[in-house]
C-alpha cells in the first residue's frame, strides 16, 4: 500500500521513490500519482533538496591542531607500556565555547556513574571468586599482588590526580554559587566515582598486566575530570 | 533536481581537491614506511586523511569533543593494525572502515553504559523509538544547538543549519542518515555495520529525513 489514508503517497513511498527502491509497477503507480498531485510533488522536491544538500556537505573538516600530538603521545605510550595499557589524553582543548549543561545532566551523570560502578564492582567480585565465571578474562597474575601500578599508567594517574585536585579545590571554593540540590548531586556523583576508582585501582594492583582493568581505571579518572569540569562550567555561568 | 544515484558499497574517504594528498604510489610507500615504524610517514598519512576522518566522526557523533576522541582512537588503532593491512583495498577505503567501526563500537559501549533497553525489532522501533526520538529531538532543538556541535565554520548559512540539524538528530537516526545520505552506504551495508535489520535502517533513515525537513523549514 503506497498511499497514506489521505490518498496521498505515504512518506515511506516518497522516500523509496527518491531512493529508486520501488518495484517497477509500484514506481509507475507512484509516478502517475505524482503527475497529478502537487502536494506530493512538493514533498518529493523538498526531500530531494535535502538529499542534494546532504551529498554536498564538505568531505573534510580540520580537526584541532593539538590532536596529532595527542595521537603521537598515545602511540609512544603504547609502544613502551604493558599490553594495551595506555591513558587516553584528557579532552583536547577546543577553540569553541564549552557546552551549556543543564542541571538535569548532573542527575543523569550520577545515574550513569552508579551503573558503571556497579559493573566494576561486579567485575572485581567475580575476579576474586575462583569458581565464578569472570565477566572478562581476568587471569590471576603469577606474582603476588603488586603495590605499584604499571609505570605508564602511574604517569597518567599522576596527571589525573593533579587535574582532579585542582578542579576539586575550585569546586569547594565555588560551591556556594550552586543550588544545594546541584551540590548534592555533584557530591554523590563524586563519591560514586571515587568508589569506582578505588575498586578498579585495587583490581589493577592485583593484576597489573590486565589491560582491560587499566582501561576501566583510565575511563573512571576521565569521567571524574569531566564531571568536575562541568561543575565548574555551572558555577562560572551562575 | 537529480535523483540520487545508486548507492555504492563501502565508500572510500573521498579526496578533496584542496588537500595535499599523496598519489596512490606515494600512499603505498608511506603506508609501507609507517608499517616499519616511521612516524614521519604516518604523520603524512594523518595530514592527508585526518580531515575526512574527523568530518565523519563529527557528523556521526554530533559532538566536536567526541569527534576529537574518536579521531584520536581511529589513528591509534590504524597505527596498531597497519601490519594487518594487506593492501587489497586502498588505504583510504580501509581507513574509512576503521573509522566507522570505531564510531559504532563507541556508540554500542555508550549504549550499554547508559543501560538503555535494546530495540527488539522493526515494529517496536517505529512505534517506541519514533515517539521518544521526536521528544528528544524537540527538546534538543528547543535548547538550541550545542556550541560543541557541528556547524561552527564559515560555511553558508544553509549548510550550517543542515550540519546543526544533523547534530541534533537522535543518535541512531543520525548515524544512518550520515552513512546513507552523506557517505553513500547502501541499506544492507549499514545494517551489517550497525548490527540491525535493513527494515530498521530504513525506518531510521526516513525518520531522520522527516525530522531534518521539519527542522529546516523556514
Amino acid at each position: 500500500m503506497i498511499y497514506h489514508e489521505s490518498n496521498h503517497l505515504s512518506w515511506e513511498t516518497i522516500n523509496d521513490y527518491a531512493d529508486a527502491r520501488l518495484e517497477s509497477s509500484v514506481r509507475r503507480d507512484a509516478a502517475a500519482h505524482l503527475d497529478r498531485c502537487s502536494t506530493c510533488r512538493d514533498v518529493l522536491a523538498e526531500l530531494r533538496c535535502l538529499l542534494a544538500a546532504a551529498s554536498d556537505v564538505p568531505d573534510s573538516i580540520d580537526p584541532p591542531a593539538p590532536l596529532w600530538g595527542d595521537i603521537q603521545r598515545s602511540i609512544h605510550a603504547r609502544q613502551h607500556a604493558a599490553p594495551s595499557v595506555v591513558a587516553k589524553p584528557l579532552a583536547v582543548h577546543s577553540a569553541h565555547a564549552p557546552p551549556r549543561w543543564g542541571r538535569g545532566w548532573l542527575a543523569a551523570a550520577a545515574i550513569g556513574l552508579v551503573v558503571m560502578s556497579s559493573g566494576i564492582t561486579s567485575l572485581v567480585v567475580r575476579a576474586r571468586a575462583p569458581e565464578a565465571t569472570p565477566a572478562i578474562a581476568v587471569l590471576p597474575s603469577t606474582n603476588n599482588s603488586s603495590t605499584v601500578l604499571p609505570a605508564s599508567f602511574a604517569n597518567a594517574e599522576s596527571v589525573y590526580l593533579t587535574s582532579t585536585e585542582s578542579l576539586q579545590r575550585a569546586f569547594e571554593r565555588e560551591r556556594g554559587k550552586l543550588s544545594p540540590k546541584t551540590v548534592a548531586v555533584v557530591e554523590r556523583s563524586l563519591a560514586t566515582i571515587d568508589s569506582a576508582i578505588r575498586e578498579a585501582r585495587a583490581a589493577l594492583l592485583a593484576d597489573p598486566l590486565n589491560g582491560e582493568l587499566a582501561r576501566l581505571l583510565d575511563s573512571n579518572y576521565r569521567k571524574k575530570v569531566e564531571l568536575l569540569r562541568r561543575a565548574a562550567e555551572l558555577y562560572q555561568q551562575s | 533536481m537529480t535523483v540520487p544515484s545508486q548507492q555504492s558499497s563501502v565508500p572510500a574517504l573521498m579526496s578533496s581537491p584542496h588537500d595535499a594528498i599523496p598519489s596512490a604510489s606515494d600512499e603505498v610507500a608511506l603506508v609501507a614506511r609507517a608499517r616499519d615504524g616511521d612516524m614521519g610517514s604516518f604523520e603524512q598519512l594523518y595530514r592527508a586523511t585526518a580531515g575526512r576522518v574527523f568530518a565523519l566522526c563529527l557528523r556521526m557523533s554530533g559532538s566536536r569533543q567526541q569527534a576529537q576522541e574518536l579521531t584520536h582512537d581511529v589513528f591509534v588503532r590504524v597505527w596498531e593494525k597497519l601490519a594487518s593491512f594487506r593492501g587489497d583495498a586502498s588505504f583510504s577505503t580501509w581507513l574509512h572502515r576503521v573509522t566507522v567501526n570505531v564510531v559504532l563500537e563507541q556508540a554500542r559501549t555508550d549504549s550499554r553504559r547508559s543501560a538503555r533497553v535494546a530495540l527488539a525489532g522493526d515494529a517496536q522501533l517505529s512505534h517506541e523509538v519514533g515517539a521518544q526520538d521526536d521528544a528528544d529531538f524537540e527538546r534538543a532543538a528547543a535548547r538550541g544547538a550545542d556550541p560543541n556541535a557541528v556547524g561552527r565554520s564559515d560555511d553558508v548559512e544553509t549548510r550550517i543549519d543542515l550540519e546543526r540539524a544533523i547534530a541534533l538528530l537522535p543518535p541512531n537516526a543520525r548515524r544512518v542518515f550520515v552513512m546513507h545520505d552523506v557517505q553513500g552506504y547502501r541499506h544492507e551495508d549499514i545494517a551489517n555495520e550497525m548490527h540491525i535489520a535493513e527494515g530498521t535502517v530504513r525506518a531510521h533513515l526516513h525518520r531522520a529525513r522527516q525530522l531534518l525537513m521539519e527542522r529546516l523549514r523556514p
